[in-house]
């Protein structure tokens, strides 16, 4: 199934054949926000996708294109779905139901919290790693593919899709490769990797892209008198 | 006859005889490179092992980061270690993008990374020594071809050393300023165009100026927009617009070097007051599915009658075909056509794609001009042959197949009425190959393979002798994450000769191996091991009886080869990069009557270990390897020694403003101990000494010079080499002093000059000392 039908099927987003209209975009403002530094750009938005500045207390509506700075929170709604381009260029994707927050860097670390949900990364090699925090372990990357989930009772899985990652908290720490996963449990050290079957699992993160806004279809028809006659409707995202 | 073979073993080329399967791609170690400096050039290294299946080919792909298409280089080799550089005028602010590709005979072939490595390539950042900023293209990625949906433009900023003036900043897409509607941080840039835009290729390009006024320009990257086809298109839809693509390099080099004393010894080294003159042109380019590349390289040092310098290649090539004309190594099973290098021309088809059923077929011809074994290289024409080659392959899964192999060499000189000439002799090798492979996970797979090939060789015109052989491999081989990998092969190579002429030279001879390797790698440690058992009967002569050099007349016999190997590599702390350490035990020995030929042994044993401590705007390096190494010939010659070799090398780097100065030095001492050498073998080989110490000092200093960053560098080297020994039978010593310039006219353009003086002295033999001076000019256009 094309990943862009899969897409369709999962969002439940509405297509409807409307007549050709233009689709406004939400653009960014030209800003300059030379006190921060950006760490990160979503740059996939697909449903209710939500920020929280560090600043502020409430949450509002994510834009595409908009820099995140450390502090932010980024939170996707249910079937919903996002991307963000770390200044490495390292690509986040975030499930739905997932809430994020970025952090500054310290000591040459990069680092990501993982409050709740799943998110699929992969991280650039770099000089200085990066690190996944969720509220039972820490996975420390250094260039390759993963997966995390964090469950509502804090438990953590890591799924490393390629590579191999350090997943670790203070009272153990686990080396997980790829084909293999390790979950962690608050209270528990990382429990010993498992090899798992990739092909078994969702790949939901191959389809967080961003799919045309309009389309066109086009059917062609033959009338009673044989004539065939050509009828081009127009649909668009809604 | 036996030859006295220590091997001398340094940390770079400790001898891993891995053997994998032609099927089975080459493994590559490669410690990605995360920094260099603006404008200089960067060595890429890498260990790549492919043993009995020779590695055919390793490329290193590189382009400045935002630009298109990859420019090549073939890496050198040395051992199982390859090299190559990328040039200084590649390394911009931008930073580089780089991977590496190495092929084996049978055209499997991996890279670094080891997926996707053209879209995702290593990355390289650029430490502006001047400080000043570095960009990178985030999204889209720069040669990529995106939606219009999907286009948003994100530009990483690393101000370096310096804090820039944001109010300055600009955004350029095409040549539109769109400033405005972007978000501008110190570390990230982003814009989504308000409106699709428009079909075809789209440039990107920031420029900002620094709060101490420094301009700091982008380079232009670019992307292609591309609306995706909608599952219901209609016949009539308009196809999108071709793009046409075309760049490239172009990098003249015109040198005039002269000798002040040109003994004969030295006559390899240079012609007196020559010009030496060398073209490098590398282009490449694109026309909707059509890709080109040449690669010229035009020397004035091709000499007639030698192996070509000279090296020229074109290709075309689309996802369904490929042709390749020029200098090429073309890509053949393991007992078919291998590591020749083929000056002529070659097609491939390729029906299916890639992950699915597939076949293809291959046809090579051109001329051969590989040394044949056993006659002279400067013979006439002694290396010569034409060479037809075809190829078929199915896949009926990915990796599981079937594979027919044909070629034909014919001596093409057939001097046989000159001295050291060839005669008329043809040679045709019919193969058929099988494979299958299982993936059982995404990272696990395991393959099966076999070849089986018979050979005609036929001298029957002159000498009236043919020769038939079979061989057969199989094997199998695990792999796992990383290109961890475990591997059993086993061969059996077998051939008749018969002479109607001379009978005494008929023999039969066979040879059995067997192989067994071990590959583990992770990011911090790589442990390769290899065990290889060959046994033959090469000397079996019909008439079963030989002479040796002492007068003997012995029979027999059956050799056998036993060689184990392994290397072991740990990065196991920040300070300390690289510990290795490799082992080679190989033992070699027949069965001959009364008295054995060849009876030998050896080990070898080579320990490394690197560390670089940065501080500030320096980097203080050391090196220190050592290495041993012992042989033990029990056979008639009784030659048994040992060499042990320690070498020490530090290099101290320091960075102020506009200056980078490294200093380096280094010290080796072989250490030879020949205690049990023969006294009649002394005499006969004469340079040959009980015990000897020799010590070789390397000292060498470099300043590095940005007068105007960006458009002028200055540079100026010294080095030195002297080497002496206790018994004063080695007084070397070579000086070199360099003094050379760039200057940029544009980013694009740029002109080079570089004096060098060359001083070698030889205490013990003044008639190889020599002088030289060399003139050099370099003009380097991108385009």
């Amino acid at each position: 199934m094309p990943t862009t039908m899969k897409w369709m099927r999962f969002s439940g987003l509405m297509l409807g054949l409307v007549v050709w209209g233009s689709l406004a975009r939400p653009t960014l403002a030209g800003t300059q926000e030379a006190a921060s530094n950006g760490v990160a750009t979503l740059v996939v938005k697909i449903g209710q996708v939500e920020i929280k500045s560090s600043q502020a207390q409430a949450w509002n509506k994510a834009i595409k294109g908009m820099i995140l700075f450390p502090g932010d929170q980024i939170k996707t709604r249910e079937l919903s779905r996002a991307a963000l381009l770390l200044e490495d260029g390292s690509l986040i994707r975030l499930n739905e139901n997932t809430t994020l927050q970025l952090e500054a860097k310290k000591a040459e670390k990069r680092r990501l919290k993982l409050l709740l949900g799943n998110l699929w990364a992969r991280v650039v090699r770099q000089k200085d790693s990066l690190e996944i925090e969720t509220p039972s372990a820490v996975a420390a990357i250094k260039g390759t593919e993963l997966e995390i989930q964090v469950a509502d009772n804090q438990l953590a899985t890591l799924i490393v899709w390629d590579g191999l990652v350090e997943f670790l908290n203070a009272l153990g720490r686990v080396q997980v490769s790829a084909a293999h996963q390790s979950q962690a449990q608050a209270g528990q050290a990382p429990g010993q990797p498992v090899q798992i079957d990739l092909n078994q699992l969702s790949q939901w993160f191959e389809s967080v892209v961003e799919v045309p806004a309009t389309r066109t279809l086009k059917v062609s028809l033959t009338d009673k008198n044989g004539q065939v006659q050509n009828l081009n409707l127009q649909y668009q995202k809604r | 006859m036996n030859r006295f073979r220590i091997l001398p073993l340094s940390a770079a080329a400790v001898l891993i005889f891995l053997s994998r399967p032609a099927w089975a791609a080459p493994a590559i170690v490669h410690q990605p490179l995360l920094e260099a400096q603006l404008g200089q050039s960067v060595t890429i290294q890498a260990t790549i092992t492919d043993g009995i299946t020779a590695v055919a080919q390793v490329r290193l792909f590189y382009r400045p980061s935002g630009t298109l298409g990859f420019r090549q280089e073939i890496m050198t080799s040395a051992g199982s270690t390859y090299t190559a550089v990328i040039p200084g005028s590649a390394v911009t602010s931008a930073g580089v993008d780089y991977y590496l590709e190495a092929r084996n005979q049978a055209g499997e072939g991996t890279t670094s990374p080891q997926f996707n490595a053209m879209a995702a390539p290593h990355h390289l950042s650029v430490k502006g020594s001047e400080g000043l900023p570095a960009f990178r293209l985030l999204s889209p990625l720069a040669g990529s071809t995106v939606p219009p949906e999907q286009v948003v433009i994100v530009v990483a900023v690393d101000a370096g050393q310096r804090r820039l003036d944001l109010s300055t900043l600009t955004l350029f897409v095409g040549e539109r300023n769109v400033t405005a509607a972007a978000q501008v941080t110190a570390t990230m840039v982003s814009y989504v165009p308000p409106d699709d835009l428009a079909d075809g290729l789209q440039g990107v390009r920031v420029t900002v100026r620094t709060q101490d006024g420094k301009e700091s320009e982008s380079p232009t990257w670019s992307f292609t927009v591309k609306r995706g086809e909608t599952p219901f298109a209609a016949p009539d839809s308009q196809p999108a617009e071709d793009n046409l693509r075309f760049s490239g390099r172009l990098l003249a080099e015109v040198q005039y070097a002269a000798l002040t004393r040109l003994p004969v010894e030295t006559a390899f080294l240079s012609q007196p007051q020559n010009w030496l003159n060398r073209l490098t042109l590398n282009v490449d380019g694109q026309w909707g599915d059509l890709n080109w590349l040449g690669a010229f390289f035009l020397t004035s040092e091709e000499q007639p009658g030698r192996q070509p310098v000279n090296r020229m290649r074109l290709e075309f090539f689309t996802q369904t075909w490929r042709v390749v004309l020029g200098d090429f190594y073309p890509v053949f099973s393991d007992y078919s056509i291998s590591n020749a290098l083929i000056r002529g021309g070659g097609v491939l088809l390729t029906m299916g794609q890639p992950g699915e059923a597939r076949s293809e077929f291959q046809a090579v011809g051109g001329y051969s001009r590989l040394a044949i074994e056993g006659r002279p290289d400067d013979a006439p024409g002694s290396f010569e042959q034409s060479a037809l080659a075809a190829r078929w392959l199915v896949d009926f899964f990915p990796g599981t197949g079937l594979a027919l192999n044909y070629c034909t060499l014919n001596d093409a000189a057939q001097s046989i009425s000159e001295p050291g000439g060839s005669w008329p002799a043809s040679n045709h090798v019919a193969t058929a190959e099988a494979r299958w492979m299982a993936r059982w996970t995404p990272g696990w797979l395991t393959r099966v393979y076999g070849e089986y090939a018979y050979s005609y060789y036929d001298e029957s015109q002159t000498v009236t002798s043919i020769a038939l052989g079979e061989a057969f491999r199989g094997g199998t081989r695990w792999e796992w994450t990383g290109g961890q990998a475990i591997e059993v092969e086993y061969r059996r190579t077998g051939a008749t000769f018969e002479s109607l002429a001379n009978p005494w030279l008929s023999s039969d001879w066979e040879g059995i191996s067997g192989n067994l390797q071990l590959h583990l790698i992770n990011q911090d440690l790589v442990v390769l091991a290899n065990t290889d058992l060959w046994r033959d009967n090469l000397n079996g002569q019909k008439s079963q009886i030989v002479t040796d050099l002492s007068g003997n007349t012995v029979t027999g016999g059956t050799t056998r080869n036993l060689n184990v190997s392994a290397l072991i590599q740990a990065r196991p702390f920040p300070m300390i990069p690289l510990i290795s350490a490799g082992v080679n035990i190989a033992s070699q020995q027949d069965d001959a009557e009364p008295v054995r030929q060849i009876d030998n042994r050896t080990l070898a044993l080579n320990l490394g270990a690197g560390a670089a401590v940065n501080a500030g705007p320096g980097q203080v390096s050391a090196n220190l390897a050592y290495s041993a190494s012992r042989f033990d010939d029990l056979a008639v010659m009784a030659l048994s020694g040992n060499l042990t070799a320690y070498s020490l090398t530090g290099n101290l780097m320091y960075v102020w403003s506009d200056w980078t100065w490294t200093l380096g030095g280094g010290v080796t001492q072989n250490q030879v101990d020949n205690a049990k050498v023969q006294e009649s073998y002394l005499l006969q080989e004469g340079p040959l000494v009980r015990a000897q110490t020799l010590d070789y000092w390397l000292w060498n200093a470099r300043a590095h010079w940005n007068v105007l960053p960006g458009q002028l560098a200055v540079d100026a080297g010294w080095e030195q080499l002297s080497g002496s020994d206790d018994l004063g039978l080695v007084q070397d010593r070579l000086g070199t002093f360099s003094l050379g310039g760039t200057y940029s006219f544009t980013p694009r353009h740029s002109l080079g000059l570089t004096l060098a003086v060359i001083g070698y002295t030889n205490a013990v033999q003044d008639s190889r000392s020599y002088g030289e001076w060399v003139v050099s000019t370099r003009y380097g256009i991108d385009f």
